[in-house]
Order: C-alpha cells, then structure tokens, then sequence
C-alpha cells in the first residue's frame, strides 16, 4: 500500500486557511459522516402557514419594490413611535388612576406588602436553639413568618403549589415575586417586599415611603425544596451535554470529590459531608470551616490581592462571609453595605481589590467589581472594545472605573472614601492612540436594565446611586452565584467569552445559571443554601477521564471536550509556581533557563536575589501543552504578531504586562522554532495562574 | 428598476423556495463552524425572516441565494452574540469566496458534495481511513495514528494533506463543470 504521509508537497498544495479547513470540515461531515441537510420545507411551512394560510408567491408586486427600504424603516419607527405613546398613555392613566383613587383593596395590598417585611430577627424569635438538625430546616425554609395574615396567605400558595405540583410543600417564601402566569419563572422583579429583604433597619422609613407608589400586586413565593433545584440543575446539564456531544464522565468516587473540594475550598471537607444537601449544609455551618472557605473565596474574587492585606484587614472580610453562611443571613445586604461604603469593613473590602498602592482605577478593580457585581468580564475593554462576546465598548469601562474614581481616592497609600466629588471626566487611550473622554456612568445594561425601560435622565454616576440600583438587581445574584461556582469548579458557569477554558454556551447552561439565581434570590440570598447545591452538583461528582493526560492540548479531544463542558474533571493537582512551569517549558526544547543556565532563574521575582536552589520535579506536568494543533482561543487570529498574542493572553490572566520570565521563555521558544500554537498553549499555560 | 428585469425570473412559492435553496442554507451555514442542530435552528428562521419580509424580492436566483446566504450569516452572528459564544464567525467575504469556489453556480451545494465523492475515492486507502475514521466514526488523533501505525504528528500530517488534495480536485471539477473550455484546454 501506497505511504503518502511522508511525501514531499505538490508545489500546487497549500495548506488549508482555518476557514476552508472549516467548510472542508462540514462538506467531509457529510460526505464521509453522512451528516446530511434534513428535509425543511414541511416544518418551515408549517411555521411560516402559522402565520399566514396562503402558499402564494411571494408577494413581489411592483408596490413592493417601488416602496424603498428607508421608507420602510421609516414606517416601521413611525408605528412603534405611536405604540410607544399609546403605551405611555395607557400606562399613565392607570398610574393616575391608582394613584387618586382611595380603593381599599389597593391599601390592603400595601399593607400587606409591609408585613411582609420579614427580618432574620424576627424569625428567630420562633427559632429554636441552633440545632445542627434544625440547620436543615433553615435551609428549606429559611425565614419563619411571623404575620398570620401573610401565613395565611403563603398557605393558599402552598396549597395551590401542591395542586399544581403534586409535591409536599411545608416552608415559608423568603422573596416574592408575581405568579407564574405573569411573570416567567426566573425573572424576579424587584418588589417592596424584596426590596424590604434587602434594607438596613435604618432604611424602613425610605421604604415606607417607597410602598406608597402602585406596585404589581404580589404573590408570594417561597424556595423550592433543595432537591427540586438539584433536580432541575441535573435535568439541565443532562440536556446540556446531550446539545453539547459529550457523554458525561462515570460518577466519581465520593473521597475522590471529598479530595478535590478540598482543594477548591481550602478545607478539608469529609466525604460524609457530600451524602446528602443537608449534611453539605450543616457541615458549613462549622465556623471554622466557614472562615477557610471565606479565605479562599475572597482570594479568588479579589484576583489573589486579599493577600496582600493586613492580617486584621483579612479577619474582618474573612469573618464577614463566614457569618453569612450561617442561617438567616442575607449576603446581598452584606455585600450592599460594603459596596456602598456603608460597613466597617468597606475600606478593607476596597483595598482587597487592588495590588498595595494601587489607586482605584486599577485594572484588578474594575474586573474583580464588575465581575462580582455585575457578573461582567471586562478584562478585553480596558484597552479597545470587546470582539468577542459581550459586546462591552471601552466608554462603558471607562465609565465605571469614572464612577469608582470618583468616590475613592489614594491617600497615604491607601483608599479612602471620597463624599460629595463633583463628577469628573475620565481620560482613555484608544487602541489607535486617540486620547477620548467620558463621564462617570455605569452602564444600564450592565445592571440588566433594558434600554427601553431606563429613564434617560437617571445616571449611575456615583457609588451610592450604582450600588443602591444594584441591590435590586438580579444581576447581583448572578454574579454571586458565578463566584460561588468557581469556587467550586475553579471557572464560572457563563464563562468568559474569551477565556479557553470556558464551556460552550447554550440555553441548558443558560437554565443552569437562571436557576441557581432564582433560587438564591427566592432564599433571601443564603450563600450556605447555594454552596450546598454547586458542592452537590453533578457536575462536581463527576471523574476525571482516562485519556486526559495524554491529550491534553494537542486535541479538541472528547477527553478535552468534556472537562470543557463540565462533564468531566480535572485531575486534583497543587497549583505550580511560575518558575517550575517556566523550567519545564525551557526543558520542552531541550535548553535551561537562558544562555547561562540559572540566572534568569534566580531573577524570577526575587531580582536576582535567589540564595537557596530550589528542586525542581524532572516530570513533565500532566497538562503541559506538548504539542498542539489550534491557537488557545480563536480570537488569538485577529491579534497581528506573537509578541502582542502573548500579552493578549497575559492580559486575560489578569496580569497588567508581559512578565518578565514569560517573555523570555517565549522568545526562546521563537528561537527553538516552536510552531505558534504550540507557544501559546504553553504561554497560556504559564500564565494562566497568576 | 423595472418590472420586467425581475417578472422574467419564475418567481418561486415558499415551498419551491425552501425545496431550492434549503440544503445550500444548511451547507453554508455549517461551512460556518455550525453544528447540525444548530445549522437546523438557523436555516429554518433564515426562511421564515426571509419569507416574512415585505421586501423580499426574487430578481433571480444567485440573487436569491446570496441573499439568504447573508440573511443566515447574520443570523449566526446575532446568536453568538446573544449567547457570548467563544467561537469567532469567519469573515462573510472569505467564506463567500471558498462558496464560490466550491459550489461554483449551483446553488444547492450538491455538485460540490458529489465532486468531494469522487475526489475522495481517488485518495489513498491510508487517507480515506484516516478520514473515514475522524468523520465518521468521530475517532481521535492518536487513535487514527494507532490503527494507521503511525506517529501522531504522521497522522496529522496525512490528513492534512489529503484535505488539501481534495480541495484541490473540487475546486478543479466544478471549475471544469462551469466552464468546460478550460477542461478542453487542459486535454490538449
């Protein structure tokens, strides 16, 4: 038989372009995959006669084609302008007619509405001693009404709940939302009764005064048991892997899960801990356990500059989080005083998010807050707007980091609180070198507000009026929920669009993370209830794959494609310091450090101040990147040039240059000839740890 | 414009429409990068937009073709956009350029699945193995390498080059289908 593997080109053949490698791809799909189109025209029609009941031509009169696209749209706007005014019109009138008129059933809602105010302190007076046992209990119900009347009321929803389920409902609602027929499920408006959830008792009489505006009538709704939110998130990622391709991984041995949450957690967690949600749950409720984990999440939000602060600093954030995740507690008002400079830990809770020194416009601090927040990656847009996903310009960050400017400042080294700054313009440097300006904004979509629902004249031009917007908003929880599953599983679950690790995206996923939020809402943001569920999420019980080790970046493997898709884990490895990665890839292509050998290793961090000689391990790490076939991510192929690749991929590991070995290692690598995906991989593998 | 340039061409109902011009949809839409459910998803809304449009007009039918072509572009564009997918969309020129190329005039893709057909038969059995076992039976790199008994590089490397070969031979036959003067050309 005929060998070709080896033989020379044809001077006429070129290697494929990525795009032709893509189209021959999908024609060889069909071709030898037998993927072929399927036959449309039944159900297209079918939608289409849904609509309409002819099968006629298409309409292509000479009216058609005499009427010019402009005219078109031009008529399009003029008749959404008139819906628009009708529905102002109509939506006025109502609120003129609620707002004259003295209906009794009117005032009823509103009182209503204000018992529902139902504080942890409150509850507690029906509360028993803090029983291990009772902690569960806590968790399904997490609030106690104390009001007959909205007692009574939650019991005709349980009822209701029960008929239309056929489940055994016994708790009591945390939020409230509107009912399902008018409100999707998941979509949880801000209502007094929420908004009550959220206040400081210092802030009722603002709240009484807030209630007096015609609101929705709402009904209220409690949690759903835990184990019909695990089930639905099972159900979700079952269906998510079927869209994704991928079978999931056999179901992990429980110490092998213990093992790796250890890891992700920073405790040693117990396998009896992960038999059931409750006993996660009341193993969280440890104080001891709950300050390590609060470590390790406030390492993890803050990009790893919590570290950097003072030990009492740390105790103060560190005792902060551990207190919410016992019951009762309400993380979004925690997290709401500390944004809004309102808590004792405010500064601490600042300067965690910036390296020592730094001033408050600094990279570290604008992703870290409008990732925790805001549940936003803006780590492309500092520098131009983003290309992939998300769609953020460089304005909107600039606007922001405006808005952060504006209420800290750098004295003596440090952050403080700045009151009453007028609003001042921002300068930026464009990616073409243009200098702009903007003011201070956080942009409306970033807080989830639709364009057509925001008032044009409300600004979120301060800290206060940003972070009081954001206490409302569910896009608070959605960024809580994000930072607790990459606890867990070391990435969010809407990952980064540019981040090569992120799983791709899809409704399931989408549900996924609607749900977790939903439900954190619902529980009065209990932080333990929602820990419990990502630790005992199939996603985490799931095994490594056999043939992760040997594949590991030299393939859009099925081994590669389920870690990337959660339905897979990774191996549990302690993190590896630069200076060993950086040695191993010098090792890949046969040369030491630099041309005399330890000296670029004793300058990695310590300027050159190395005493002690450190061991380095002789094995290859089981993930670094031997060879591969395909940049880290796509986008890297708009990026010109290797040297901007590598500071686009340092970048997007949160570091603010090319470090110094980093550069080195890739020049070297250049010189030894390695192919470019190949650098990058590694680059990205040295770098992704910062 | 005048009536006439467009009431020469036959002006197709929605059926005929979608019996037309639906697989080269598809075909485009997975020359994308899309997946089948996802080229499904999006063929069948690039129809119903399509349809939908008052504006639509059938001047002829690479007219209509490009247009759909570009309506499901942007289409594909919207949806990575609105689930911040990571994947980036290849530039619509370029892949209206390798379309072109590949399809020539037909514009329901066939001639170019046909032609890969006959392309791929006179590849080596090594290569069509290889190709055989990536596509169709969705195999590894080192697996393909394994049975091949060759070194993984090798294995890529095979397929690489039989890919380009390929391209080559398609390319070739729908050029000699659309103008066969070059193909007498070539026999002298």
């Amino acid at each position: 038989m005929k060998s070709d593997q080896n033989l020379p080109k044809h001077s006429s053949e070129k290697d494929l372009t990525p795009q032709e490698s893509m189209a021959m791809d999908a024609l060889l799909d069909e071709c030898v995959g037998g993927k072929t189109p399927p036959e449309f025209k039944e159900v297209i029609l079918k939608k289409y006669h849904h609509e309409s009941t002819h099968d006629d031509p298409i309409p292509v009169a000479v009216t058609t084609v005499s009427r010019s696209q402009r005219q078109s749209q031009r008529r399009r706007r003029s008749r959404r302008k008139w819906a628009s005014m009708w529905g102002l019109v109509i939506a006025g009138s109502l609120a003129a007619f609620f707002f004259f008129r003295p209906d009794q059933r009117f005032h009823q809602d509103v009182a209503v509405a204000k018992t529902k105010v139902v504080r942890p302190s409150d509850s507690n007076l029906n509360a028993s001693t803090p029983k291990v046992s009772g902690a569960t209990d806590a968790l399904q119900n997490p609030v106690k009404p104390s009001n007959a009347a909205v007692a009574a009321e939650l019991d005709r929803t349980e009822l209701q709940g029960i008929k239309n389920q056929s489940r055994t409902l016994s708790s009591s609602p945390l939020s409230i939302s509107t009912p399902d027929n008018q409100t999707p499920r998941g979509q949880v408006m801000p209502t007094p009764s929420v908004m009550a959830l959220d206040e400081p008792k210092e802030e009722i009489q603002d709240l009484d005064h807030r209630v007096q505006t015609p609101a929705p009538k709402m009904t209220p709704r409690r949690p759903s048991p835990l184990k019909l939110v695990s089930r639905d998130i099972e159900s979700d990622f079952i269906k998510y892997w079927k869209s994704a391709g991928v079978e999931p991984t056999a179901e992990a041995d429980p110490s092998e899960v213990a093992t790796r949450l250890s890891a992700a957690l920073g405790v040693k967690v117990p396998a009896s801990a992960l038999s059931s949600h409750e006993a996660a749950a009341n193993w969280l409720l440890d104080k001891q356990v709950g300050l390590a984990i609060a470590k390790t999440w406030w390492n993890q939000v803050t990009r790893g500059n919590f570290a950097s602060l003072p030990a009492d600093a740390q105790n103060r954030l560190q005792s902060g989080f551990a207190r919410h995740l016992q019951p009762n507690r309400f993380f979004n008002r925690y997290l709401f005083r500390l944004i809004s400079r309102t808590d004792s830990g405010s500064n601490d809770f600042y300067a965690s998010m910036v390296p020592p020194g730094s001033d408050a416009t600094h990279p570290d601090m604008i992703a870290s807050l409008a990732s925790l927040t805001m549940n936003k990656n803006v780590s492309c847009t500092r520098c131009h707007d983003s290309m992939v996903g998300g769609n953020y310009g460089q304005r909107e960050y600039w606007g922001f980091a405006a808005v952060i400017d504006r209420g800290l400042r750098k004295a003596s080294g440090k952050l403080v609180r700045v009151e009453n700054e007028s609003a001042k313009e921002i300068f930026y440097e464009t990616s073409d070198r243009r200098g702009e300006v903007t003011k201070p904004d956080v942009p409306d979509r970033w807080l989830g507000i639709e364009s057509s629902a925001s008032l044009s004249n409300v600004r979120f031009d301060s800290i206060s009026r940003w972070s009081s917007e954001l206490k409302q908003s569910p896009i608070l929880a959605e960024g809580i929920v994000n930072s607790i599953w990459k606890l867990v599983h070391g990435r969010p679950i809407i990952g980064q669009a540019a981040h090569p690790m992120s799983a791709p995206m899809s409704d399931e996923l989408l549900n996924v993370q609607k749900n977790l939020v939903d439900d954190l809402i619902r529980s009065g943001f209990d932080l333990r209830r929602t820990l419990a569920i990502v630790m005992l999420s199939p996603t985490n019980r799931r095994s490594t794959p056999e043939s992760l080790r040997d594949v590991w970046a030299t393939d859009q493997s099925e081994s590669h494609k389920k870690v990337v898709a959660f339905a897979g884990a990774l191996p549990t490895t302690q993190a590896m310091p630069l200076l060993t990665k950086l040695d191993q890839s010098m090792r890949a292509i046969g040369s030491v450090m630099s041309v005399d050998g330890r000296t670029l290793l004793a300058q990695i961090g310590e300027d050159g101040a190395v005493a002690k000689q450190r061991k380095v391990p002789q094995t290859l790490a089981w993930d670094f990147p031997d060879q591969a076939d395909s940049l880290p991510v796509q986008w890297l192929q708009s990026v010109k040039g290797v040297d901007a690749k590598v500071a686009h991929l340092c970048y997007l590991a949160g570091h603010e240059q090319v470090p110094k070995p980093i550069r080195h290692a890739a020049n070297a690598m250049r010189k030894a000839k390695v192919d470019a995906p190949t650098l990058l991989h590694r680059v990205w593998w040295m770098a992704k740890e910062k | 414009m005048s009536t006439s340039s467009f009431n020469d061409f036959e002006q197709l109902s929605p059926a005929q429409l979608i019996d037309r011009h639906s697989s080269g949809v598809w075909r485009y839409l997975r020359m994308l990068g899309c997946d089948d459910s996802k080229a499904d998803d999006l063929t069948q809304e690039t129809f119903l937009r399509v349809l939908r449009r008052d504006t639509f007009v059938q001047h002829n039918e690479a007219a209509t073709a490009g247009y759909l072509r570009r309506t499901a572009y942007n289409l594909l564009v919207s949806d990575h956009r609105k689930h911040s997918r990571v994947t980036t969309v290849p530039d619509a020129a370029t892949i209206d350029e390798i379309w072109d190329l590949w399809a020539g005039k037909d514009v329901t893709g066939n001639r170019a699945i046909d032609a890969l057909k006959v392309c791929f038969s006179n590849l080596t059995q090594r290569a069509q193995t290889a190709l055989t076992m990536r596509y169709k039976d969705e195999a590894t790199r080192i697996q393909i390498a394994a049975a091949l008994g060759i070194s993984d590089h090798g294995a890529r490397n095979l397929m690489q080059r039989a890919k380009s070969k390929l391209k080559i031979c398609v390319e070739g036959k729908i050029q000699d289908q659309e103008d066969p003067r070059s193909k007498v050309e070539k026999t002298r």
